[in-house]
């Protein structure tokens, strides 16, 4: 190792460690690092801007204004209203369903955006039957992380992977989906478990929930209607994109153009307030400091490790990412994480093939996906359950949030193994 | 700008006989049109002063009347002061004296400094007194030699000083009940050496009976039966003034101009502003007083 390698790779493991704390805001922290990277000659600046995947970049953007559009007519909350009608206001199945819906939701919606939507609205449900609104808000959050899982879409990590090791929206539905499932059927079996017995309400309270007027919650039909249309569009683009030679990205980006166009409103920064730019630039400087480690040569070091500690055996190799992402997920941003080891698994792929290498993308995935449960600061989806739970009076500890989100994510990890070693491999 | 230099001799009637309202405006038009050289309709002259007298808000309790119009193409501020030889009833209101102003839209800033100077000169009781009972033109002036009319209307001419107050050990019961008595949405919470410390807008504690989820729901149209204010009504006991207060970030000077005022009050939608000066609060302008002061005036 050289003086340049040593100092950028503590300029980075600082930067890590400043943006896992989340004391100074992490964007601040990602931008500060990369550009020192470049100031300090450890990557070019023409080097680090290409370090930049503009796929994932635009398809956030894309994704962000479609759902911000939508979000406004109120179709959200219809959901969830009708859910809970929909079983009469029995509260172990509005749980359970309102489990299902955040799972479903965060498949196409960002994981903290489906959470940010469901959590107000599953308090007032709560409240309303005379119930604690912490089951249900842990209970939620945790099943956006899970449901997040399954798609190309759903959770961050998940679009980097996609775009690095060219995985379609169809490849993760396929390879993804059923794990997904069966770790979804077994959360809403704890759940019944845990709190059937506790949740019990009079027919009086029942009845309030009967009384809301769930179709007085679209605030705005027509342009449900355009966002509906356009959605379908996207999904549709997304199921097909491959086999048309396209990037999920354009997709994304053609159906947010597409529906800023008819949703009628001339103003494009009223849209363009519904992408959070503070993410945005996160990922940019991200890029370009895994940018500067790859240039550095540390990923190179690391991965040949991985695979020398492994001896090249890809099961091994497999089941050590699974675990390895989860329990670093539960501890540190699982977005950072990911993007460190995008280059060690491509770096792997150079070594044992591309084909062979691709059960360990599949494990990157789903260990840092589920892993993000592991903890109540593992997803932001839990901090801001949890927070939005706390303001309103209902305080939620690490422990106890804790206590209920690691045994679930120590099973979806045990059947994640389970699943690469028989299916995916 | 001294307010004599605005008067003029032969526009000032010392103790003429009036009957009423009418008449101490048609008098003052009369010599208005005989002294200087007006082109304009008289008649629809008076009639404007009667639209707007009808308006109300022309006579004050000080015993002044102010009888005035805006017409357009009028290109000067004229004054013609009219004290009756008695107290003349207007609306139940007697009055001392009347200042019939006429102006063109473009010249009432002035006129406004004008308005808002003779009030606060008919506030003085022993000068008003003197005033109205100065026997020629000439007296009339010699008394108001040393009197000025600002050059710009400030907030300080605009604001009360006679507002409720808060103090941060209040509780919620005890803020609801001054709003409630005080017919105001906004009351300055001060300490106990009355310090400004901050304020509270009835919107910030109607706001407390809101959930926090309920907010986040945005809209609660859905909703046929909730009880929005369980919470208020539950903990206004407990909950002190201190805890929902608001920093005042934005506030006023007694120097700040009309139109700061104005810019402020509509750019951060405010009804009311603290005026502070020296960190302490010297009043509070409410956006009527824009209004009641300037606008309709």
């Amino acid at each position: 190792m050289n003086t340049l390698m040593i100092l950028g790779l503590v300029i980075f493991v600082v930067s890590f460690v400043l943006i896992s704390s989340e004391k100074i805001n992490k964007t601040i922290i990602a931008l500060l690092g990369a550009f020192l990277f470049i100031i300090l000659g450890i990557i070019g600046q023409k080097a680090a801007f290409e370090e930049i995947d503009w796929n994932v970049i635009f398809l956030l953007i894309g994704m962000m204004v479609i759902v911000g559009i939508t979000k406004e007519t109120g179709v959200f909350q219809y959901a969830a209203i009708k859910t809970a009608k929909a079983v009469k206001g029995e509260p172990i199945r509005i749980l359970i369903l309102f489990s299902f819906l955040s799972a479903v939701f965060s498949a196409f919606l960002d994981n903290v955006t489906t959470v940010m939507i469901l959590t107000p609205v599953i308090i007032l449900v709560a409240v309303e039957l005379g119930l604690s609104p912490i089951p249900f808000v842990i209970s939620s959050a945790v099943a956006s992380n899970i449901g997040g899982t399954a798609t190309l879409i759903g959770d961050p990590p998940n679009i980097m992977i996609g775009s690095a090791a060219n995985f379609g929206f169809t490849d993760f539905l396929v390879n993804l989906g059923p794990i997904v499932a069966v770790n979804f059927i077994l959360l809403c079996l704890i759940i019944y478990l845990l709190f059937r017995k506790k949740l019990k309400v009079s027919i009086e309270r029942r009845a309030r929930i009967m009384e809301f007027d769930e179709s007085r919650s679209i605030k705005d039909k027509k342009l449900l209607i355009k966002s509906m249309i356009v959605i379908g569009l996207v999904v549709g683009g997304f199921l097909i994109h491959d086999h048309v030679g396209l990037k999920p990205a354009t997709i994304a980006m053609f159906g947010a153009a597409l529906l800023m166009l008819i949703a009628g409103d001339e103003d494009v920064e009223h849209f363009f307030h519904e992408i959070e730019w503070g993410t945005i630039f996160f990922f940019i400087g991200l890029f370009i400091l895994v940018g500067g480690l790859v240039e550095l040569g540390i990923i190179e070091i690391l991965s040949s490790a991985i695979l020398s500690f492994t001896e090249g055996d890809i099961t091994l190799t497999a089941e050590l990412v699974i675990w390895l992402s989860g329990i670093m997920s539960a501890i540190v941003d699982n977005i950072p994480y990911v993007a460190t080891m995008i280059p060690m698994v491509e770096n792997m792929g150079h070594a044992v093939g591309s084909t062979a290498v691709e059960p360990i993308w599949w494990s990157l995935a789903l260990g840092s996906c589920f892993g993000g449960n592991g903890t109540m600061i593992g997803a932001s989806a839990n901090v801001v359950g949890a927070g939005i739970a706390g303001k309103n009076g209902y305080k939620i500890s690490f422990l106890e949030f804790t206590k209920y989100s690691s045994f679930i994510t120590l099973i979806t990890l045990i059947t994640t193994s389970f699943y690469v070693y028989f299916i995916i491999l | 700008m001294k307010l004599s230099s605005l008067l003029e001799k032969d526009l000032i009637l010392n103790r003429v006989p009036v009957k009423n309202r009418e008449d101490a405006v048609r008098l003052s038009i009369d010599r208005l049109f005989d002294k200087k050289k007006i082109i304009f309709d008289k008649d629809k002259i008076i009639e404007e002063i009667n639209a707007r007298d009808k308006l109300g808000g022309t006579v004050f309790k000080s015993g002044l009347a102010i009888p005035h119009a805006r017409i357009k193409e009028y290109g000067d501020l004229s004054i013609v002061v009219c004290i009756p030889d008695h107290p003349v009833d207007v609306e139940g209101q007697p009055v001392d004296c009347f200042v019939v102003m006429i102006t063109s839209l473009a010249v009432s800033n002035l006129y406004l400094q004008v308005l808002a100077a003779l009030a606060k000169l008919s506030n003085d009781k022993d000068f008003f007194h003197a005033l109205t009972n100065s026997t020629s033109a000439e007296a009339f002036l010699e008394l108001t030699s040393d009197k000025y009319v600002k050059k710009e209307l400030t907030v300080e001419d605009l604001m009360s000083t006679d507002n409720g107050i808060l103090k941060p050990e209040m509780t919620l019961k005890d803020a609801t009940d001054i709003f409630y008595m005080k017919k105001t949405s906004y009351l300055p919470v001060l300490s106990e050496d009355g310090h400004f410390l901050g304020e509270l807008r009835i919107n910030d504690l109607i706001s407390v009976g809101i959930p926090d989820y309920a907010k986040m729901i945005g809209s609660l149209s859905f909703l046929n039966s909730f009880e929005p204010f369980e919470k208020l009504m539950n903990e206004e006991d407990d909950i002190l003034v201190s805890s929902v207060m608001k920093q005042s970030l934005v506030s006023l000077t007694p120097e700040s101009s009309v139109v700061e005022a104005a810019l402020k009050m509509t750019q951060g939608n405010f009804r009311h502003l603290p005026v502070i000066k020296d960190g302490e609060l010297i009043g509070i302008l409410n956006i009527m007083d824009i209004l009641n002061k300037v606008l309709r005036r």
